[in-house]
């Protein structure tokens, strides 16, 4: 043994001793049986001590907790020091707050890699076995299905319909309607179109398609739906709720789980055009369901007298519903999230088992991610919940009472109401910054992105300009309702620049950039903006804020993308 | 008609610092090696296989997508920086990657003509 024994000053305290062993007595004897031939050598498994096995699980969980710890704790601090500064009563509850704050990180981390680990690799080998075992026409129907499922599990938009009880019937009897009797319609029709939306996906995964004239021409509908919407001023009261239930409808397991489907698709298939390698599909599932919803909108009015509506909610509003015990936090949190995740992975994997008669290596790991993806949605959810129920329902009626000339109560005021304005917008721009970038579903997309450009686009250069339009674009959201304005006029004018835009910019960013829109408004975002959105909001309850965000960072992503070109461009790395 | 001239400068005495870890830990690589003087580097994706199939349910906990980092170094502040980056990279932990080095014929680059001028004087 060449033994050299040197000793270093030290590293960080700690003295360092190098010494230098050959290889080949490391190296395993290898065997040969009579005829010559290699004996497979199989290497026993490696026991570690405590201290390495401390070691290696240590830079594990800290590799992983400390990404969203950075994003998530400064934004807490922020909205206590926001509060002490502003609120009159300062905030109360910190130690429920710290609680939920270190609840979400921690549910971020295991979600993060409870998708990365198992759902993700789960709808990549589902997506790379499908179209080998059987023809397109047995494709779709299950693609259909996959789509609409995840959509009706989806836990994120449901607070759309819970924020319902803020509408009357007589101001707006059919966004009353759609979020009270028939919400079942609401959800089926969304869960449909997104259903077509992946179908329509798996074609263009199947052709290849270039993206452009998809995007495009799915983009018309809901543009022109839009359009015709404001000559009848029922329809229009129901469009900020179409448009955001376009960003909320795909969650982020529905989210990869699409995306690694068409991964796995695209690998599987192997056509020329990969430019995007199955990205891009995702704004799909998020324009249709506009488009669904809209129309589903029309067909009401011309089906459903006003006077009858009004009629079924006097019923209901006679009666006061005590929320079951499933109903109550964390019950409910526990419910959805465990929805989300389960009756989707039981069906694909049930999909292999009987269907495909596949054998998955390496399943262990598969449940372990999806495992470990539950209690990760749960602890998300519950500790949101958990630090806005406070902070967020003081805030909110701090809004009410500072803003809306109705809602005065006569206290006065330590600032004057400019400062107290620009507070709010600062508010609203680090929420929809920080929020986003905190968001799993653009976590996802951006190391789907940095995987698939080999490292070139880093995970962080779609996320931070996606965060800081999201950010620009939750302050314009906020003056625009806090005069009362509608955010669907503004959604317009900024639905035709993107589209210019998309027929200037190199394709692959186009996939990027609508696909991003469709993934952040997500359940970090969602209860943050809701909070926001119906303090300032008023009868508008603060619906369109999250299509704003959503398009606002396309619109980021997508001038990133022209102003890059030639640096960054991807058409140069596929 | 007058052929321009273009010189060659080759750099003798050059050694390959290659580091492979975990996918996400590339960047930490390439920061302990300018730390300890060196002047670029070179990553990569890549997947990999080691250790990991060993541990058993601990394999969990090592990433199969790696990040190869290529660090072209000076031999005489090779051994600076090799023990920099292991130290920096935890490799003496299980699953957390591989390095070694790898002798150079010759390299050649961009070199700024003032720095080539003061060697030559």
């Amino acid at each position: 043994m060449n033994r050299g024994n040197r000793l270093y000053s030290s590293f960080g305290g700690v003295s360092i001793v190098s010494r230098h062993v050959s290889y080949n007595l490391l190296s395993p004897r290898i065997r040969r049986d009579i005829k010559g031939r290699i004996v497979p050598y199989v290497a026993p498994e490696v026991k570690l001590n405590f201290k390495d096995g401390y070691r290696l699980l240590k830079s594990y969980v800290a590799n992983r907790f400390w990404g969203p710890f950075k994003v998530v704790v400064p934004v807490a601090v922020f909205l206590v020091v926001f509060q002490s500064i502003f609120l009159q009563p300062p905030v109360r509850d910190l130690g429920n707050m710290a609680l939920g704050v270190c609840a979400v990180v921690v549910g971020l981390m295991l979600l993060l890699e409870g998708l990365r680990m198992g759902v993700s690799p789960m709808g990549e080998i589902l997506g790379n076995t499908l179209p080998k075992k059987w023809p397109m026409m047995g494709v779709l129907p299950v693609v259909f299905m996959l789509g609409l499922g995840s959509a009706l599990t989806e836990p994120t938009w449901r607070v759309l319909l819970n924020s319902g009880d803020r509408v009357t019937a007589e101001a707006t009897p059919y966004l009353y309607a759609l979020l009270h009797g028939w919400s079942e319609w609401l959800i089926l029709v969304s869960g449909i179109s997104v259903g077509l939306a992946w179908v329509l996906a798996t074609l263009q995964w199947f052709h290849g398609w270039h993206l452009k004239p998809v995007i495009m021409s799915a983009a018309v509908p809901p543009f022109v739906l839009t359009v015709l919407a404001w000559f009848f001023p029922h329809v229009k009261e129901v469009a900020a709720l179409a448009w955001d239930m376009g960003a909320l409808v795909l969650g982020p397991v529905g989210m990869t789980v699409m995306l690694a489907l068409g991964r796995g698709m695209v690998s599987a298939v192997g056509r020329g055009n990969e430019t995007a390698q199955g990205l891009g599909m995702i704004a799909l599932a998020a324009m249709l369901p506009v488009t669904g919803v809209l129309g589903l909108a029309f067909i009401m009015v011309a089906s459903v007298p006003v006077s009858s509506i009004v009629a079924d909610a006097a019923v209901i509003g006679t009666q006061i519903i005590e929320p079951p015990w499933y109903a109550v936090t964390p019950w409910i949190e526990l419910g959805l999230a465990v929805g989300a995740v389960v009756p989707l992975m039981i069906f694909i994997m049930l999909l292999f088992r009987f269907i495909l008669q596949e054998q998955v290596r390496g399943v262990g790991i598969l449940v372990y991610g999806v495992v470990l993806s539950i209690p990760g949605l749960i602890l998300l959810n519950v500790g949101m919940t958990l630090s806005l129920s406070y902070s967020g329902s003081e805030l909110h009626s701090w809004l009410i009472t500072r803003l809306s000339p109705a809602g005065v109560d006569g206290t006065v005021s330590r600032f004057a109401p400019g400062v107290e304005v620009a507070g709010i917008f600062v508010l609203a721009w680090v929420i929809g910054f920080a929020a986003t970038l905190a968001e799993p579903g653009l976590n996802i997309l951006g190391s789907h992105v940095e995987r698939h450009s080999h490292g070139v686009l880093r995970a962080r250069t779609l996320r931070f300009p996606v965060a800081f339009g999201a950010g620009c674009s939750s302050v314009a959201g906020v003056g625009i309702l806090l005069p009362g304005l509608d955010p669907v006029a503004f959604l317009l004018p900024l639905w035709l620049l993107l589209l210019l835009l998309t027929w200037m910019a190199p394709e692959g960013w186009i996939a990027m950039a609508w696909d991003s829109g469709g993934v952040i408004p997500g359940p970090v975002t969602v209860p943050l903006m809701l909070a926001l959105g119906t303090g300032l909001g008023g009868g508008m309850l603060g619906l369109g804020l999250f299509a704003l965000m959503a398009l606002g960072s396309i619109l980021a992503l997508l001038l990133v993308g022209l102003w890059g070109r030639g640096t960054i461009g991807w058409s140069e790395i596929s | 008609m007058t052929t321009s001239e273009r010189t060659i400068t080759f750099l003798t005495d050059v050694q390959l610092i290659t580091c492979i870890v975990q996918s996400g830990l590339g960047d930490i690589i390439v920061k302990a090696a300018r730390e300890a003087g060196a002047q670029g580097a070179t990553i990569f994706f890549a997947r990999g296989s080691g250790v990991r199939e060993r541990l058993g349910v601990l394999g969990v906990a090592v990433e199969v997508e790696k990040e190869v980092v290529n660090i072209v170094v000076a031999s005489d502040q090779m051994e600076a920086v090799f023990d920099h980056v292991y130290l920096t990279g935890q490799l003496d932990t299980p699953g957390m990657g591989f390095m070694y080095v790898t002798p150079l014929e010759k390299a050649a680059t961009y070199i700024p003509k003032e720095v080539v001028d003061r060697l030559e004087q």
